[in-house]
Parts: structure tokens; sequence; C-alpha cells
């Protein structure tokens, strides 16, 4: 669902589109939005999610290079990078959700 | 010359070291505490005692062989432990009840209709409202569009996979949904079915009413009585589903927890019913003024453990065997959070429990042998010297601002021991079942935590809730926080703040509920318990006659019960507190201490 309010930044490098399509399923589950995604070049998963966590107004980031995913926070004074090892495209989406929820995370 | 009091316990060696002038006069040296090794009372202790006597003697870079004498406690045979009888059992045959609460429902309201499979929508009848099953294989694109384009008359939809919030951001005509049913194959299709999604921020309120059920499924009088138990367990929850079944049903079962068997000295006997509940079984524990021995039914988690208890004390004092009784009894009523038989989606409904603690008693234990084993390999002399709680109300003389006569409640891990000792220094005792073990299971019943060393974790240390990655709150509302981001893996979660270290709590309650729960717990035993014990030892059972009480013990450690104890007693208008032996021990070492002061009024 298309809307103006983004809580979550995406930055996308060529990304996979059907895992894409995955994270932003996983944002939307929990019932928020994730609006539009910028396309950036020449920049991997990490750096495109720390990039988008600087953005966002909630401080949640999610970088997307081709089929790698990454969720960053910027959670006070610097930005962290939430470990998403053996999650799926969706439970990074959620994640991503449920840290602005203040719910706990899949892990 | 130096003497050592040892004191073994169910679960710690406590010693006390003093040196004594040839003028007869004592002063404290040192102390420490170790873990007992073996059962207390035998020979393997001695492993303990040696570890304890090394540490206490470098403390103060003196040899061992200055040490003259070892006082040991003639240790109360006395072991308490815990059961719990559930009384009640909610079996779902059929299932005719999902009480449901998934984290993202969607949609509100209640709609009732047939089940039907969504690839039978095409064959279901049009007129007949219809609640569609999703099955796992469906995703949330083709169910929401079969769902936009079918002909029937969909009124509600239960999936399978956690997409709720996808499927109803797709609807056109908005449905209440219901998601995460992981056995949604048991469902039966064509059967009334009623779902509820309760609005933002509320619980639902028809299905949690078996009014409300019996309408929408035109229940008779008796069917409704029926209906109870599923009503109670959708109580408070954010979404539900009720289908009836024509054979199914759904039954709150009382189980046999059997009765308990009380004998008095005088050979007279009464029973109780376990189901009948704490009150009753307190009730009649209380009437009987002697008890000689209790007993349980056979094959009942109580009986079970009133045979673990006499076999672990028979192993202590294998001599005694015929001694072995059970003297008493702590029953309290609770509830548990226990797993629903046949539920569809993991649910657990409150049930009716008793929690029972015991106490298991013998004559003596063979402490002579020990102190024979004792003496030959340190080569010193040892006294078995003084009962324990003696020894205990002279050690707990030591605490600043005591007078006789003095009654003394020791909060143990497995019994709560009272003694009174008068200006005669007369001493009267009892020992009562329940203390911090049964507190700690308790605990891991009521949050159905099923890990013990996380109830024992709650049960001492405070909680707090991680916020932020950088921040916890407290339970009481101080704010810590820290330089480097904490493990995402605690994020949103309830913590317990030991120290330094923080562990998560892995359940669904809320802070609030486990400061509740564990605040609770911890009144109702050691409240209970110690006017239960004073009463017993207090002149003609007269708790106001005593004017002072000094806890110790490993409980009086703990922060919040000795000041329960001591508000609870201010209303007696007794002076009640956690001991401080000797100034700096606090409530440890009382046993130990008494041993040595006791010394030279021996020789």
């Amino acid at each position: 669902m298309k809307s103006n309010v983004n809580f979550i930044e995406v930055n996308t490098n060529n990304p996979n589109r059907p895992i894409m399509k995955e994270v932003l399923a996983g944002v939307e589950e929990e019932g928020l939005f994730c609006g539009f995604s910028r396309e950036v070049k020449d920049m991997d998963s990490i750096t495109l999610a720390y990039k988008a966590a600087a953005m966002s107004s909630t401080g949640v980031g999610i970088g997307i290079h081709d089929k790698l995913v990454s969720l960053a926070v910027q959670s006070g004074v610097k930005p962290v990078l939430l470990d998403c090892k053996g999650l799926s495209p969706r439970a990074i989406g959620q994640n991503a959700a449920r840290f602005i929820k203040k719910k706990p995370l899949i892990i | 010359m130096l003497i050592a009091g040892v004191d073994i316990g169910n679960s710690t060696t406590e010693i006390c070291i003093c040196d004594v002038k040839s003028n007869g006069k004592l002063t404290f040296e040192a102390s420490a505490m170790v873990e007992t090794t073996g059962l207390k009372g035998t020979v393997d202790n001695i492993k303990g005692i040696e570890k304890a006597l090394e540490i206490g003697l470098e403390k103060l870079d003196r040899s061992d062989r200055e040490l003259k004498v070892i006082r040991l406690n003639e240790a109360t045979p006395v072991i308490g432990d815990t059961a719990m009888e559930t009384i009640t059992e909610t079996i779902i045959s059929e299932s005719t009840m999902i009480g449901h609460n998934p984290d993202t429902p969607a949609g509100e309201g209640l709609a009732i209709g047939k089940t039907v499979l969504i690839n039978d929508l095409t064959k279901a009848d049009r007129e007949v409202p219809v609640i569609a099953l999703v099955p796992e294989k469906f995703d949330y694109e083709k169910t929401a569009i079969i769902l936009n384009t079918t002909k029937a008359k969909v009124v509600g939809v239960i999936l399978q996979k956690d997409e709720a919030v996808l499927v109803y951001n797709r609807l056109v005509s908005k449905l209440p949904i219901i998601d995460e049913v992981a056995k949604i194959d048991e469902l039966p299709t064509d059967v009334l079915c009623a779902i509820e999604v309760a609005p933002k921020g509320g619980s639902i309120t028809a299905l949690s009413n078996p009014y409300k059920i019996a309408r929408l499924f035109d229940l008779s009088p008796q069917e409704t009585r029926q209906v109870i138990p599923v009503a109670k367990s959708l109580t408070g929850k954010k979404s539900g589903v009720v289908a009836k079944t024509i054979s199914g049903g759904v039954k709150e079962k009382v189980l046999k927890a059997g009765k308990i068997t009380i004998e008095s000295e005088t050979g007279h006997s009464c029973s109780v019913e376990v189901d009948e509940g704490a009150k009753v079984i307190m009730d009649t524990v209380e009437s009987v003024q002697d008890i000689y021995d209790i007993h349980g039914d056979k094959g009942t988690y109580f009986d079970e453990m009133l045979i673990r208890m006499k076999n672990e004390l028979e192993a202590m004092s294998p001599d005694n065997k015929d001694d072995i009784k059970i003297k008493d009894l702590l029953a309290i009523d609770t509830f548990i959070p226990v797993s629903v038989k046949g539920a569809l989606a993991g649910e657990l409904a409150m049930e009716k429990a008793v929690a029972m603690a015991a106490m298991v008693k013998t004559e003596q234990l063979p402490m002579e042998k020990l102190a024979k084993a004792l003496s030959a390999r340190l080569n010193v002399t040892v006294t078995v010297a003084g009962i324990e709680a003696v020894m205990a109300s002279v050690g707990s003389l030591t605490t600043k601002g005591t007078q006789l006569p003095l009654a003394i409640l020791d909060l143990g891990g497995g019994s709560t021991d009272g003694a009174i000792m008068n200006e005669d220094g007369k001493v009267i005792s009892t020992h009562l079942a329940g203390a911090g073990s049964f507190v700690t299971m308790m605990i891991n019943e009521e949050l159905a935590l099923n890990n013990l060393t996380t109830a024992e974790l709650i049960k001492r240390y405070p909680l707090g809730k991680v916020n932020s990655l950088y921040q916890i709150t407290m339970e009481n509302g101080e704010v810590i926080f820290y330089k480097e981001p904490l493990p995402p893996k605690l994020y949103a979660k309830v913590v317990i703040v030991k120290e330094k270290e923080l562990i998560p709590v892995e359940s669904s309650h809320t802070l609030e509920f486990i400061v509740q729960t564990r605040k609770q717990v911890k009144e109702k035993v050691f409240v209970l318990n110690s006017l239960r014990a004073l009463t017993e030892i207090a002149p003609d059972h007269n708790i106001k006659k005593i004017p002072n009480v000094v806890l110790v013990g490993g409980s009086a450690l703990d922060r919040e019960i000795p000041e329960m104890i001591q508000k609870s007693l201010a209303n007696y208008n007794i002076v009640a507190g956690a001991g401080d032996i000797w100034g700096i021990h606090g409530p440890r070492n009382a046993v130990a201490t008494g041993l040595c002061l006791s010394f030279s009024k021996d020789v």
C-alpha cells in the first residue's frame, strides 16, 4: 500500500525484485508503510542501510543490493546495524517495523 | 586459641572463627561460606568444611595449628520440598474453539458464517454467509484476488500464515481477518463458525461471553454451560474463533487430585480432598494439633513429593528409617497457564491448581559419625554442640538493638523455622513447610516459564524493560543508559538485571505482571508462614507477647521479603527486621556464631 508517510526508508542498488517485495510485505504486515524506495548506484547493502537510516524520520533504514538485505537503526547516538543472519527477507522487513513499534525482534 | 563454629545447612556451609583468650574473653576473627558438599549430616560434608576453614584462616593469615576446637551444629533433620496439583483441565475434542491471540489480526468486529475452503468458494451457496479458510499455499496476493472477485458472501477470513494485514490492505470490502492459525487443516469445513477481532486497544467482548456465544450458535441452557471454558479462555484476547461441530465439545475436566490424609499422634486421622482448595486443606492441617504423619493418594504429584523427601532423608539418616515422618504442609491456591489439549494454535487456559510444600523430619541426624571423621582428619577436638534453633538465637543476639525474649525466623530454602528464647535462655522452636524454593516453584508455574533457573533469578533480582538499544527502564522507573548498543535479541524484552548482566525473560508477560506475581507469591508464602511460626512458638500462642523478631537465613537477604514481614508484624506491634550478625554479616552466619559464643559457657 502506497503512502506519503515514510516510516522506514529503503535504499536500493539493482535489487532483486521478489526479495524486495518480500521485505516490503514484512513491513506492511506489521502495519507500517515503506513508501517508495530510492535507487543509489555503486553501494553495498550495509552502506545503503546506513544512508537510509540517516534519512529516515524514525531512524530505521533498509538497504537492498541484489539479493542482500541489511537493516540499520539510528538509535540515539550512532547508527547500529542489526544482525539479519539467517532471517528471511520477510522477517527483516518485520523487524524493521517491530523496532519502531518497540516489539521484540524475530531472531 | 582459635575455635570455629561450623553450621552445615541443606545448601550452604557457614563457619565462624573466634579467638578465645586465657581469661575466657572471646573475639570474632573471621567467617566464610561455601556450598555444602553432599547431603547434610553425612561424611561427604568434610570437603566443604575444610574448604571453608581454609578460606577463613587465610583471611586471618594464621596457621591451622592454632585451631583447637571445632563445634558442629546439631543439624535439624528437616527437608522441605514442593509440588503442584492441577485441579481442572480444558480439553478440546474435535477442535471447537481457538482462543487465539496473534500479534497482527486485521479488520475488526464479529462475523459468523459457514466455514469454506478458499478454493471451494465458487461452489458455495451465494445466499449463506461464509468464513473463508486459507491454507499456507495461498499467498496474500492470490488470496486478495480470490476474495475480491468471488460471488460468495464472505464475512470473515482465517489464515494459516501471518498475513492478515497484507490481505486486509488489498481487500475492496473490508472484513475481520485472523491469522497464524497453525493447524488450520484441523478446522472442519461446512460448520458454523464465529470470528471476532477486537477494536484497536480493546479486547473481544462477544466470544468471551457465554450468553453471546449461545445466541450466535442457538445453544440450549445445557450447551451454554459447556461453552463456559471457551468463553473463559477467550477473555482479554485480541481475537478469537469459535466453531460448532456436531460431536465435538470443550470440556473442563475435573482432575482427580486425590486426597490428603493427616494422622495425629493420638492415632486419629482425617482426610481432605485436594480439590477443595488451599483454605480447606490448611484448616484441616491447623485442626490437627500434633501431626504424626501425612499421606497422599498414590499416583498424585503430592504423593510423589512425599516419597522423594522421605527417600532423601533416609539417605542422610539410614538408622532412623521408621522415624521419618511428614510433619507439616503448606497449601496455597493458584491459577497456572496450561496448554489446552487439542488446541489449534497453542492456546493456553488458566487452570485452578493447589501448590503444596511439605516438611519431613526425623529424630536426629548421625552427626557424631561426622564429628569423629572430621576430628581424625584435622586432628582437632570436634564436638557436636547444641540444637540449631538455640544456636541461631544466641548468634542473633549479636544484632544490635535486640533483647530477650527474642524470637528468630530462619527463612531458608526448604523450610521456615521459628524459635523463641526467653530470659532464662529456654528455647522453643518449630519447623514449617514452605520457603525460598517454594516461592521459586510458584513463580515458575504461575508465569509458565518452564525454567527454574529463570524463576530463581526473577525471585532475586530486579527487572527492567529494554526501551532502546541504549537504555533500560527499571521496574521502579529508574532509567539506565549504556554507552555501547545492547544486543538486538534483548530489544523490547523484559530482562532480569543481575548486576552487570542482562538476562531476557522468555515470556509474553508484561513487566508489571511479572513484578506483581513475584511480590504476591513472596507475600503469600513468607507472610503466612511467619505468622504461622510465630503463633506456634509465642507464649500462650499469643503473637502479641513477642517483643522483637530477628530474621535470619538465606531468604532474609531478599530485597523484599524482610520488608513484607516487617510490615505485617507491625500490626502486632512487633519490632522485626533482618538480623545483622556481629554487625557485619547481615542475616547470615547466626548458627556458626552461636556455636562459638556458647563455647565459654560449655567449658
